[in-house]
């Protein structure tokens, strides 16, 4: 039997604000198993970013708090660990790489230093060997003439490089788990699409175990095995990839999927209406139905549970009280509009 | 879609825009490096390229908000570069922007209602309040928003409504032309289909004509007529979309249609293509050769 690497149970995260109460992350539960590469898509408010943050440790406390839940990491609760057991683990067995490259990096210490940082604190290389070793990640990455870079401070490499170099620290101490939040996003998509095949590559050669969390379901389409669907903090669809994207079954991967240009090319693009929800005060039932054409009586009313998709391949789960192919099928008018 | 033969509503003639030529003797850097391209009435054309490439400052130039050191912008045949800011004003009001940050294009002091009177109030086109009040009323419910929001500040509003509370404001002059730089870059999946639409729509209805700026290709394809790609400073490659899409000749052009992630996980590329920017840097002899109708590349 096979141990996850990573098991979230029923992970609850607020903020308190001074208009109320936050509901950040609301019962999040998910496994991921050795050498999977996870995709989280979901809007600002998906609870996406702080869920990765809370299980990290790097949320402030407060204005966050954890309600409740556990995060076994390897077998052990990360949200029992003393900050200085999650700082071993942080960078070492974990590692991150954020959206924001010049604002992750330090802009006063080279690269060199920065990388060497991370290597020396968790596999106690001395200075020569930490440094063979930052310009072993260094061309690992894509980076050329990497021994000349070590030298060289954050402003002096384009936004590109320095996504790199995020990454090269990212994977300084072969992680298990790597865990990238829109990693690309700022990225021009050559440099973009150079990105994914270093990910792509190293997964198959080091069998990393991967979080790629985007709002870019392409990015999704060309890196995961499976696809998790978030809004309003919880799961609304998750499952292997080709079958959430060929057979949505949530109303909210169809509508995301429907709202793509490149699927749309010679119709309407599909307009979800209203806004993200309130997650101060979230709607009672399903969060989507506000804005779902599908929306039966019961999603106003009952949160639905995350359930296997009873026609659909093991792992298919959906959060919906509605039968998607069908209402589709019911409702063509909603569908062509 | 454009008449057959129709004289163009913007043309901008080899643009160059350098920087850091000052007395403490900077690099200088060519931004903007002879762009030349044409906007029909009701056109939207696109430009895309990657960062630093030079597409906002083009976008910057032709509205006169970033001084030309050569070239020029015609608006319907009558040069606009080169006037006193006085004698621009009416042109002005021809031509609008609509940037990717709608927070930070908006006065978080200001009442949103106000901030889209204020282009009236400065061209005194309704002068008295009520008249003002009529025309915003009717701005936001162009926009699809609720004119009772007029009263609020921009704190109050999601990104997707700001945008929408930037768009009104461009179209209170009743432009004819919008330089759009990234406009749905920050906002959430689900609001982008909702502001294209709306680009759309007005498009349609007012026979708006715009300069889309965007890295997004696939939205590129989805909402433009004819598409101009940058590649430092230049243009290396313009031509009707689809034809771009199909038949694209300039290797930049080429590597950037392969690296758009396709969310088909049925068909996965194999590893894209290094491309070497520094080995494709456009030459100065270089010259844009029409290969086939409408269709420019940028070669010896």
């Amino acid at each position: 039997m096979v141990e996850p690497v990573l098991d979230i149970r029923n992970l609850t995260v607020v903020f308190d604000t001074p208009a109320g109460t936050l509901h950040a992350v609301n019962d999040l539960s998910y496994t991921l198993m050795p050498g999977e590469t996870l995709g989280i898509v979901g809007e600002s408010g998906s609870g996406k970013s702080v869920h990765v943050l809370t299980m990290l440790g790097l949320l402030p406390c407060p204005p966050a708090r954890i309600v409740s839940g556990e995060v076994l990491f390897r077998g052990r609760d990360l949200l029992a660990l003393s900050e200085r057991e999650l700082c071993d683990i942080r960078g070492a067995e974990i590692g991150m790489v954020f959206q924001d490259p010049m604002s992750s990096l330090n802009p006063v210490l080279t690269i060199g230093r920065q990388l060497r940082e991370v290597i020396q604190r968790h596999a106690g290389l001395d200075h020569a060997q930490a440094s063979a070793r930052a310009v072993e990640l260094l061309g690992l990455v894509g980076i050329p003439d990497p021994a000349a870079r070590l030298a060289q401070y954050p402003h002096q490499l384009s936004g590109g490089m320095r996504q790199r170099v995020m990454i090269a620290i990212g994977l300084a101490c072969d992680p298990t788990l790597l865990i990238a939040d829109e990693a690309t996003t700022a990225l021009d998509v050559t440099v973009q699409a150079q990105v994914i095949d270093l990910i792509r590559d190293l997964k198959n050669r080091l069998g990393t175990t991967i979080i790629w969390i985007t709002h870019d379901m392409g990015v999704v389409a060309e890196l995961a095995d499976t696809i998790q669907v978030m809004y309003a903090g919880r799961i609304m669809e998750r499952g292997p990839i080709a079958p959430v994207f060929h057979q949505p079954r949530s109303a909210y991967s169809w509508s995301l999927l429907r709202s793509l240009p490149s699927m749309a090319r010679h119709r309407r693009l599909y307009q979800i209406p209203g806004s993200p929800p309130n997650m101060i005060h979230p709607p009672p039932g399903d969060p989507f139905a506000p804005r779902n054409p599908f929306a039966t009586p019961r999603c106003h009313r009952d949160v639905p549970p995350l359930r296997q998709v009873a026609d659909s391949v093991p792992g298919h789960q959906v959060a919906a009280w509605y039968d998607l192919p069908a209402a589709v099928a019911a409702h063509p008018e909603i569908a062509d509009a | 879609m454009p008449e057959p033969h129709p004289a163009p509503l913007i043309e901008v003639r080899d643009l160059v825009r350098r920087y850091g030529q000052g007395r403490l003797g900077g690099h200088r850097l060519t931004a903007v490096n002879g762009v030349s391209f044409s906007v029909m009435p009701a056109e939207t054309l696109g430009l895309v390229g990657e960062s630093g490439s030079g597409k906002s400052t083009t976008g910057r130039m032709l509205l006169g908000l970033e001084p030309l050191d050569e070239g020029e912008v015609f608006f319907n045949g009558t040069r606009i570069s080169g006037l006193s800011p006085r004698a621009m004003k009416p042109w002005r009001r021809q031509m609008q922007v609509i940037f990717q940050d709608p927070y930070g294009a908006l006065n978080p002091r200001q009442r949103v209602g106000d901030f889209v009177a204020e282009p009236l109030r400065v061209h005194k086109l309704a002068p008295s309040r009520s008249e003002r009040a009529d025309r915003v009323a009717a701005l936001f419910r162009q926009v699809g928003l609720d004119p009772a929001f007029m009263h609020r500040y921009p704190h109050e509003f999601s990104g997707g409504q700001r945008q929408r509370i930037c768009i009104a404001r461009a179209l209170a002059l009743k432009p004819a032309f919008i330089v759009a730089d990234e406009p749905i870059t920050a906002l959430d999946v689900s609001i982008q289909a909702q502001i294209v639409n709306l680009f759309q729509d007005l498009s349609e209805t007012m026979g708006l004509a715009y300069l889309f700026i965007s890295h997004d290709l696939a939205m590129i394809r989805y909402l433009c007529h004819r598409v101009a790609v940058m590649l430092r400073g230049r243009i290396v490659e313009l031509a009707p979309v689809e034809t771009l899409f199909d038949d694209p000749r300039h290797p930049y052009t080429q590597s950037l249609l392969r690296a758009i992630p396709n969310p088909d996980p049925d068909h996965r590329p194999p590893a894209h293509p290094r491309f070497d920017v520094d080995a494709h840097i456009p030459e100065r002899d270089m010259e844009m050769v029409e290969v086939s109708p409408g269709h420019f590349v940028l070669r010896h």
